[in-house]
């Protein structure tokens, strides 16, 4: 071939590469995996039915790399309609005005939403995301080990905890599963800890920059669960292993207990099915009012999406009971809607709505609802204080350097 | 230098090293065979309890390969072929011209390798969003990866270069060869199998990227085969079964390109410059 | 006529480049730049305008290289790249006796390179997994044979990735092993281009196989060992995605580099400044190495010549 053809040859191939795809609803979806998928695609084909006109595009991505591309096209050119995560990692967006309110699309829907669910997420008394499913935390434990080590029942409070940790420990049995190759399965314990010491209202303030985490309160969450690390209740492995990987133990009969999302519901082998039961984290201060751990996933319209009109249909259409339950029958989380039914016969669903139906109060998890930088340098923190139980201070002082510089 | 002969001790070594320095990929063959509860048991390294490609088969339709596989080929293969054009015009300039920049450009050259690249990607988002207008588009793409891979590619190309001896390239000059005749009608015959190297290199990078296609793509329709892989990743679960099916069938085209190349890495000796 | 003749050169060099430079510039260099700006202030790579961060303002337009110089983690980044400078280079002997081992004339010969060269291209999420079950405590390969054979006890488990002092070891042994293939591939690449009668008129008078080796083989193979080290350099330097799959640079940062650290800081974080100077420090000390080792290079190469 002559040169000028081979560049005629190029040209065209330029020309059949530039070009790019639009529609009438685009929506960009962090919800990669298999299953959140045919769940979406469930509900989107129902949207379809009910509204032949509009052209619906989806573009989805795994959620690490959501969180990255997110900042390009949020500011730029948005789609219509993005998925993301309630709590302090929206009220970032919210507060650079990239978020459109959606006031009108609740008011119809007034009533079907709990108050714990709405405070999630209103910020500044507009409400901003539309909350489609929730799920609990709290410990999935082998009976079948408990018993072999002599424990009656799931603990209630943080001394049963504490003894349970003792006799499976002496069973040869490690105690509680974890794995911190991903730091955050650590923050879980701060979490609960910390708002079964201090009180939910104190937590949120903790994590919202508004509290010292060298204060005594602090001090005390940490010198609590110092008494299950020094009682040998975790394995010194679990920095080697991500949450999946530890799971394994529990699963093997090497360990008894896991602090964990409803999320492993799934993944618990048939083997095994029959030994699995779950316990709400227990209490510490009986004085302190029961508060629960409630991650949320939500929708929310770019403030310069280009298909508003299309995109608010597509919000009160999320919004209706009916969708969010078709929605979570496939997830197998817990619909926010109040409305909307569960599977009753899913006895970790049932768990998880009544603990969280009768909570004083839902925060969504370490590192949505503090700032991410002090998340970050709060769960390595964690790691390192899981592991070195006596370097407390040590930890709490660095995550109050990195709060006040964040916080100023 | 021509290889040799070789018997059979040395193919029976060869073999071993070959189980041995493969294993992690052996390993993840077997991992693909699974089912997501046998690994999730921890059962990593036994053999599977029922054999099926069913695996392979949920991850090529769940990650919507057959679509990306065309992406993939159509920013791969211009790219490679605008990079192996500029990098070796570059690489003749910078080691056999006259000229008074050569060292100072070489420098540049690598200079962009030098920057960790993930502090480039929004640089070059807003480069090819504002100015460009090249967002969203494979266009798009193809250039940013022969911009990026000049660097490293130009300066390859100047070592490369640099061992054809200046005599033939002055004979060419005295008999009045234009400077681009003695690129395309010597230089490039005697740079085959470095060309081929390249070619091989560039392509692995290329059709394995998977960041810059993120931040320069939104559209699902235009994305390469990486996201497709990236996609079999949950926000909890990680589906290491489909993980490893995918990247399998995923590392096809690259391991074909390099069988198919590799021989001009050595059949372009013969013609060698010993002459 | 060398005046004549440099001009020419000269003409045609720029004409040769100018595609490239345009392309190149446009793309890494401007890119580069705005990156060093970025440097001197706090964007959070999300607001649109920019500004520096002692504009109208108390601040010290370094304070983000302050904030450096007082963060530990940078510190204990910059040591492990240092370690990986140091180790991550043995993947190059490696790679060349490969090169060498491989260099033979059979049919088979080109499925073997083809199979050493796969860890290359293997998608390195699923090589990075691989590799963290291989050196894992409880269930890895590792561990197994090590219990196998006795050396771990009852109840010991193989505890390299959860340590805070030893994770970077195996992250280096898991990086160098694609790299060993891409090193494989350069030499291949240089053997090609060797001229054979040099190497027969050295058979001829009867040189052993290590000296030919030793002081005709390398020798010639110097363009390809310069790319290299070069690469080699630059990897270790900039070493992120196994880091990032394997351990994140857990336990508590303890495995963590400095392409890592920008990247959580930048994305993560939303510090798009701070990144930007961890990069410009990292930038630096990149090229301050390879300008020591490109100016003895350039000087041998013109001594030579």
């Amino acid at each position: 071939m002559k040169l000028y053809q081979w560049t005629t040859l190029l040209l065209s191939g330029i020309a059949s590469l530039a070009t790019a795809a639009s529609g009438d609803l685009v929506i960009n979806s962090m919800h990669s995996d298999p299953t959140s998928k045919k769940a979406f695609e469930t509900i989107l084909a129902e949207f379809k039915k009910e509204n032949k006109d509009i052209k619906v595009t989806v573009n989805t991505i795994d959620h690490e790399s959501y969180k990255v591309q997110i900042r390009t096209w949020l500011p730029n050119n948005p789609p219509d309609v993005a998925t993301w995560f309630a709590g302090n990692r929206a009220r970032f967006f919210v507060d650079k005005k990239l978020v459109e309110p959606l006031d009108d699309v609740f008011s119809n829907a007034s009533g079907q939403f709990s108050q714990g669910a709405l405070s999630a997420i209103t910020f500044g008394g507009k409400k901003y995301l539309m909350p489609t499913n929730y799920y609990h935390w709290g410990f999935y434990y082998r009976k079948d080990l408990f018993k072999k080590a002599g424990i009656n029942g799931a603990p209630k409070t943080w001394d049963e905890l504490l003894s349970a940790a003792q006799k499976l420990k002496a069973a040869g049995i490690t105690p509680i599963a974890i794995g911190t190759k991903q730091a955050w399965p650590s923050a879980a314990w701060f979490d609960f800890i910390n708002m079964r010491v201090n009180g939910y209202d104190f937590h949120m303030k903790l994590l919202s920059g508004q509290g010292s985490y060298t204060s005594p309160e602090v001090k005390k969450t940490m010198a609590t669960w110092a008494q299950l690390i020094k009682a040998g209740g975790f394995p010194d492995t679990a920095p080697a292993m991500t949450w999946q990987e530890a799971s394994a133990l529990m699963w093997q009969g090497k360990a008894a207990m896991y602090l964990m999302g409803n999320f492993i519901a799934s993944e618990i082998p048939s083997a095994v099915k029959a030994q699995v039961d779950f316990f709400p984290f227990p209490t510490i201060d009986p004085k302190v009012p029961v508060a629960q751990v409630a991650p949320t996933d939500v929708y929310f319209i770019p403030s310069k999406a280009k298909n508003k009109a299309n995109a608010k249909l597509f919000m009160s259409f999320l919004a209706r009971a009916d969708v969010q339950q078709r929605y979570n029958e496939v997830t197998g989380l817990l619909p926010v809607n109040s409305q909307a039914k569960i599977d009753t016969s899913n006895t970790f669903l049932k768990s998880g709505q009544q603990i969280l139906g009768q909570a004083s109060g839902l925060s969504q998890f370490f590192d949505r609802d503090a700032d991410p930088e002090v998340a970050k340098v709060g769960m390595d923190g964690f790691v390192e204080f899981m592991r070195y139980p006596d370097k407390a201070d040590a930890v709490l002082t660095r995550i109050e350097t990195t709060r006040k510089r964040v916080h100023r | 230098m021509e290889p040799k002969k070789r018997g059979w001790l040395y193919w029976i070594v060869a073999t071993l090293l070959l189980l041995v320095w493969i294993s992690p990929i052996l390993a993840s063959l077997l991992t693909s065979l699974k089912t997501l509860e046998e690994l999730n048991e921890g059962h990593y390294w036994t053999l599977p309890r029922h054999w099926s490609v069913q695996n392979y088969v949920e991850a090529f339709t769940v990650g919507k390969f057959s679509k990306y596989f065309w992406n993939s080929l159509v920013i791969t293969v211009p790219t490679v072929i605008a990079v192996l054009f500029f990098s070796s015009l570059n690489g003749y300039v910078l080691a056999k011209l006259r000229f008074r920049w050569n060292n100072k450009l070489l420098l540049v050259f690598l200079a962009g390798m030098l920057l960790p690249f993930q502090i480039l990607l929004i640089p070059v988002f807003y480069l090819s969003n504002q100015f460009l207008h090249t967002y969203d588009t494979r266009l798009g793409v193809v250039f940013f990866h022969v911009a990026f891979q000049l660097g490293f590619a130009s300066f390859f190309m100047r070592n490369f270069v640099r061992t054809i001896p200046d005599g033939i390239i002055e004979a060419a000059r005295i008999d009045g060869c234009s400077e681009w005749r003695i690129y395309s009608r010597m230089v490039i015959p005697l740079m085959k199998p470095a060309l081929a190297a390249l070619a091989t290199l560039l392509f692995t990078w290329i059709w394995n990227d998977y960041l810059w296609s993120l931040i320069l793509i939104q559209t699902d329709d235009l994305k390469p085969i990486t996201s497709g892989l990236q996609n079999l990743k949950g926000q909890w679960i990680a589906s290491y079964h489909l993980q490893s099916a995918g990247a399998v069938i995923a590392a096809i085209p690259p391991v074909l390109i390099f069988a198919f190349l590799q021989k001009h890495f050595i059949r372009g000796l013969t013609m060698g410059a010993g002459k | 006529m060398i005046s004549f003749m440099q001009k020419r050169d000269h003409k045609t060099a720029w004409r040769f480049l100018a595609p490239s430079l345009v392309l190149y510039g446009a793309y890494v260099i401007f890119p580069i730049f705005f990156s060093i700006y970025l440097s001197i202030t706090q964007w959070d790579g999300l607001t649109p305008a920019v500004l520096p961060l002692c504009y109208q303002s108390e601040e010290s337009c370094l304070q983000n290289f302050i904030d450096l110089w007082n963060d530990e983690v940078f510190w204990m980044s910059l040591r492990n790249n240092f370690y990986w400078l140091i180790f991550f280079s043995l993947s190059a002997p490696v790679g060349l006796a490969l090169a060498l081992f491989f260099h033979v004339k059979s049919r088979f010969s080109s499925l073997y390179k083809s199979m050493f060269f796969m860890p290359m291209v293997f998608s390195l999420v699923v090589v990075g997994t691989i590799w963290s079950w291989f050196l894992q405590p409880n269930f890895g390969l590792v561990e197994y044979i090590l219990s196998a054979l006795g050396v771990l006890k009852e109840g010991e488990h193989f505890t390299l990735m959860a340590s805070d002092r030893w994770a970077t070891a195996g992250l280096i042994i898991a990086a160098s092993w694609p790299h060993a293939a891409y090193c494989m591939v350069l030499y291949l690449a240089g053997l090609s281009n060797l001229q054979r009668n040099v190497i027969e008129a050295a058979e001829i008078e009867g040189v052993s196989r290590w000296q030919l080796l030793w002081h005709i083989i390398l020798p010639m193979l110097r363009p390809a060992t310069v790319i290299v080290v070069i690469v080699t350099m630059i990897g270790a330097l900039r070493s992120f995605d196994l880091v990032s799959i394997m351990t994140a640079g857990g336990p508590a940062n303890s495995s963590n580099v400095l392409a890592l650290y920008m990247y959580q800081q930048t994305f993560e974080n939303f510090r798009y400044g701070y990144g930007a100077a961890i990069s410009v420090v990292l930038f630096a000390i990149s090229l301050l190495l390879i300008l020591l080792y490109l100016r003895q290079t350039l000087k041998d190469e013109s001594g030579r010549s």
